[in-house]
């Protein structure tokens, strides 16, 4: 009897927390937030699931001094509860990004609302994306995470950092990329990255400069390279050889001629000139984008970090400045023309 | 008139299937023949006793030694005046010459002979099944086994009933100890009456909720059993036998010996108990753990039911239990008329209302389909126990209970202990 009056009370004193019934509540796909007379405007972006409606989601306001204070101005205009787990963006204005992203960091890490794991962006014009209207069953969140995730994967030119990768980096001081995202002829569309220094953002910069960050954090697994021939590289591995007065980056990895048609007929000769010159682009490309980091005297790929991690008595603020830096490419293309020629047929 | 026949014609004469008859011997005494006419084959009869006497009697003109006379394979001699009712109970016919009494089988045909399994039917193993006559169920098993260790031990049970049971097993192969102890409780409780193979498995089983002891309609089930080294209790009038102490895996894989099937059935177990409790847990509490695109979906098929999605489940599955059990009790014929009526009320009619969410029919729909693999009914009601059980919780507490309720309910079965041995 004792047992089943303690089930009994734990039940009625302990079930139902954190009860939401599914009806009751507005998924949240993406926020969208400006910095405008010194406060903060939220806008939900809510999937509609009313079989009804025409548009794939739609807007919930609310404004205040902080980031709290404005969702919870949010709720005044909402029946029921908003439900920020599945959030897949936020993304933030140009006044808001030069403001500085502390503010985010501080109300997104305390609150346990979010999952951590969703993808920041800097919108320049927000009062164009707050108009776009998307489609049924697709959301702003969802086209924004999509679009980076591909290209990100895929040609390794775009910087996509969720929110704990941001985090990681900020705590060391680090600069980092942050993607950016806006209209195209009312297509939503990715423009270059821009790069935040002490929290705030800075410049602008060149997709070549994502690339060399994305390699430099391992967050992706190909890219591609174009010459007269297109290439995809893949399995690669980049090495951070750190001296004293040196660093040297080493990029190794196989590679694979994308236009392939062409290419059948290329012999060992031809090949390995083709595989030179592909190793020269990548080291040029590569030192390039340091050369042009060093004269914008932005340390856009935290060379200091790595600096510091192996010469922690040594290290200044500007000590990556004054190291040489080299770039070797040892690339190799292991596939060539096309699938059915390659395996004898015609 | 003899005595022997004045007293049993006292003591039944209530009994109106009571049939005496006298053959004359050419003597002042009198053949007397007794038994029940419900429970004999008066051909038999007829052929054992009358023919042999009638023609003996056309040769010799008289008897003076009746015994060598009576034919039949089962002859018994009676030397006590009660012994008379338990033979003339069990369809023996009763002669009695002066001082002599025989009994003589002459069992009628009362069961319906070995038929084809209808609650284990199998595609490629042997076909028959166990029926109502206790003689004929241990003769296909010992069709099966035969060697000299298999060992049948016959206990009469009940006032009334008196009936046959056969506690069988493999001498060489049985626990003993759980023989012991089995035998122990069929000795206790000797003067139970057991007209059903229900009322011994409540003496024999060792827990409430979750069945220790498997029916089995199949010989060759109980053959395998026996070979090892289950205790099989075969009843008489009662076409299941007894395997005692069956462990769980028994009654998730009692015959697949395909590894794929083990893990497919394992799989619809889980699926049996889990899919209503996670699906509540997620949609109430954990709706992160559900991606996007999905608990969309989720959102607009609720979008217009009026209930709460815990009172939907049960809703739901309170009416597939009643399909179920009308489907079970309905004369066949009437049988698919009620699916038919259930899909219609449960697919097309209760999503067009509004009354439940399609997703909801899904989920119910494939708690029950991975049900319908267990054919123990025992079985099946300790899956429901565990079913409702883990949906309240989960409606209470989220996955937090969920697992919670998992993780008792393995304690809970781990700790079962059989006859000898364990449960899981």
């Amino acid at each position: 009897m004792k047992k089943i009056i303690l089930i009994i009370i734990i039940f009625f004193l302990t079930g139902c927390y954190d009860y939401n019934e599914l009806n009751d509540l507005e998924i949240v796909s993406s926020m969208i937030v400006d910095y405008k007379d010194d406060e903060y405007e939220v806008n939900l972006e809510v999937i509609n699931t009313n079989e009804n409606g025409e548009n794939g989601s739609f807007f919930l306001k609310g404004t205040g001094k902080n980031i709290e204070s404005a969702i919870n101005n949010v709720y005044f205009e909402s029946a029921q509860t908003p439900f920020f787990s599945q959030m897949k963006a936020l993304i933030i204005s140009d006044s808001a990004a030069e403001k500085g992203i502390e503010d985010f960091y501080d109300y997104f890490l305390r609150s346990a609302d979010y999952r951590k794991d969703f993808y920041f962006f800097v919108c320049e014009k927000v009062d164009d994306l707050l108009e776009y209207k998307t489609e049924k069953g697709t959301s702003i969140g969802d086209l924004a995470k999509n679009n980076a995730e591909r290209n990100h994967e895929k040609n390794g030119r775009y910087k996509t950092n969720n929110f704990r990768e941001i985090v990681f980096h900020y705590l060391r001081n680090n600069n980092y990329l942050i993607g950016n995202i806006g209209l195209d002829k009312d297509e939503l569309s990715l423009d270059d990255s821009y790069l935040f220094v002490d929290g705030k953002k800075d410049m602008k910069v060149e997709r070549d400069a994502a690339l060399l960050s994305n390699l430099l954090d391992k967050s992706n697994t190909s890219f591609q390279i174009f010459l007269d021939n297109s290439f995809e590289i893949h399995e690669y591995k980049i090495k951070t050889d750190i001296k004293e007065d040196k660093i040297t980056l080493t990029l190794t990895g196989s590679g694979r001629i994308s236009n392939s048609s062409d290419n059948n007929s290329l012999d060992e000769k031809d090949l390995e000139k083709i595989n030179k010159a592909l190793n020269e682009k990548i080291e040029k490309l590569f030192k390039d984008v340091i050369d042009y980091s060093l004269s914008m005297d932005k340390d856009m790929f935290h060379f200091n970090y790595y600096y510091y991690q192996h010469y922690p008595k040594k290290v200044e603020n500007d000590s990556w400045k004054n190291v040489e830096y080299e770039v070797k490419s040892d690339v190799k293309i292991n596939e060539k023309g096309l699938l059915l020629r390659s395996l004898g047929g015609n | 008139m003899n005595t022997k026949i004045e007293f049993l014609k006292l003591s039944l004469k209530d009994n109106p299937d009571f049939i005496t008859r006298e053959l004359e011997t050419g003597t002042k005494s009198k053949i007397y023949l007794a038994f029940f006419e419900s429970l004999v084959n008066s051909e038999t009869i007829d052929k054992y006793v009358v023919k042999n006497v009638t023609s003996h009697l056309n040769i010799h003109n008289k008897i003076k030694d009746l015994k060598p006379l009576i034919g039949g394979p089962k002859l018994t001699t009676i030397k006590k005046d009660e012994e008379m009712f338990y033979y003339i109970e069990n369809g023996f016919t009763l002669i009695i010459y002066k001082k002599e009494c025989y009994a003589i089988e002459t069992k009628a045909e009362l069961d319906r002979g070995i038929t084809m399994s209808q609650t284990e039917p199998n595609m490629y193993g042997p076909k028959d099944s166990f029926c109502e006559n206790y003689q004929k169920n241990i003769g296909v098993i010992k069709r099966r086994i035969k060697n000299k260790n298999l060992r049948i031990e016959a206990v009469d049970r009940g006032i009334y009933t008196k009936t046959k049971l056969g506690v069988i097993y493999i001498e060489d192969k049985v626990n003993k100890d759980a023989l012991k102890k089995v035998k122990k409780i069929l000795n206790k409780f000797k003067d139970y009456e057991v007209t059903d193979s229900h009322d011994l498995v409540q003496e024999l089983r060792t827990n409430k909720i979750f069945p220790t002891i498997l029916k089995t309609e199949k010989p060759s089930m109980a053959a395998k059993f026996l070979l090892k080294g289950y205790i099989v209790i075969s009843i008489d009038n009662t076409p299941f036998a007894l395997v005692i102490d069956a462990k769980m895996e028994d009654f998730v894989n009692p015959f697949t010996t395909d590894d794929f099937v083990k893990i497919l059935r394992f799989v619809c177990l889980v699926l049996n108990i889990l899919t209503p409790a996670l699906y509540i847990a997620l949609i109430n509490f954990n709706q992160e753990a559900i991606p996007s695109s999905l608990l969309i979906n989720f959102s607009t098929q609720r979008h217009n039911v009026p209930f709460p999605a815990i009172v939907e489940a049960f809703l739901m599955m309170i009416i597939c239990e009643l399909l179920r059990e009308s489907d079970i009790r309905f004369p066949s014929n009437y049988g698919s008329s009620t699916s038919i009526l259930g899909a219609l009320i449960l697919g097309e009619a209760a999503v067009s209302a509004g009354f439940v969410s399609p997703i909801m029919i899904i989920i119910v729909a494939i708690s029950f389909v991975s049900g319908l693999i267990f054919t123990d009914i025992r079985f099946s009601n300790a899956l429901r126990v565990m079913r409702y059980s883990f949906l309240l919780i989960s409606a209470f507490l989220g996955l937090y209970g969920l697992s919670i309720a998992l993780i008792t309910t393995i304690s809970i079965i781990s700790n079962i202990k059989l006859h000898e041995g364990n449960y899981l």
